[in-house]
C-alpha cells in the first residue's frame, strides 16, 4: 500500500476517534448543541473520507499514481491561499471573542480553516493557466 | 498555450488514461493539458513528447500572449 494512503487512513481514524471522544464528552456535560454540531461534522468527515479512499483504492488497483506534479501544485497553491484567509478568520474571531466561549472559538476557527482550504482547493483546481 | 496532445493521442490510439499511466501522471492532468489549462514542467513535457516520438516545440504551441 502507498505510504501516503496509509498515512491518510491512520490520520482519518485518529480524527474520527478524537471527534467521537469529544462528542461523547460534550454529551456527558449536557452541551447538546456543540455535541450535535460535532456529530454533523463527524458524519460529513466520514462521508468525505470514504469517497476519497474508495476512489484512491480503485485508482491504485488500476496503477494510476496517487499524486503528480499538477495535484501537488494545486495542493500547494490552495494551502497558501487558505493560510492567508485563515489568518483573517482568526483575527475576526478574536475581535468577537467576548460573545463566544473558548471552545466555540476554537471549533469555529477550525471549521473556518477547513472550509477555507476546501473552497481554495476548488477554486485553484478550476483555475486556468496554473504554473 | 495550445497543445497537440489530443491529436497525437488519437493518432496513437491512446486514451487519456493510457497516456497518463505511460508518463506517470493522473488522468486529470492530461485533461488539463489538452484544454491548455495547465503549463507542465519541462520534465513532463519532454516525457509526453518522447511518448509520441516528437519534440516539445511540436507538441506545445505558444503565442506572444503566453510570454507577457
Amino acid at each position: 500500500m502507498n505510504i501516503k494512503i496509509l498515512l491518510l487512513v491512520v490520520t482519518s481514524l485518529g480524527v474520527v476517534f478524537g471527534m467521537l471522544y469529544q462528542t461523547v464528552s460534550l454529551f456527558r456535560i449536557n452541551d447538546s448543541l456543540s455535541a450535535s454540531l460535532l456529530l454533523i461534522g463527524l458524519a460529513s468527515f466520514i462521508g468525505l473520507i470514504s469517497i476519497i479512499l474508495k476512489r484512491l483504492f480503485s485508482e491504485l488497483k488500476q496503477g494510476i499514481t496517487f499524486e503528480d506534479e499538477c495535484s501537488k501544485k494545486i495542493k500547494l497553491h490552495s494551502a497558501g491561499t487558505a493560510y492567508f484567509y485563515s489568518l483573517f478568520i482568526w483575527i475576526a474571531l478574536l475581535a468577537f471573542q467576548k460573545y463566544f466561549n473558548k471552545d466555540d472559538i476554537l471549533l469555529l476557527g477550525l471549521i473556518g480553516m477547513v472550509s477555507t482550504l476546501l473552497i481554495s482547493w476548488l477554486i485553484t483546481k478550476n483555475k486556468k493557466g496554473l504554473e | 498555450m495550445k497543445t497537440k496532445i489530443k491529436e497525437y493521442r488519437a493518432k496513437h490510439n491512446m486514451t487519456q488514461l493510457d497516456l497518463a499511466k505511460a508518463v506517470g501522471v493522473r488522468r486529470e492532468t492530461i485533461s488539463f493539458l489538452e484544454k491548455g489549462e495547465y503549463n507542465p514542467s519541462l520534465k513532463l513535457a519532454v516525457k509526453i513528447a518522447h511518448q509520441f516520438h516528437t519534440t516539445v516545440e511540436d507538441l506545445f504551441i505558444f503565442d506572444e500572449s503566453d510570454f507577457q
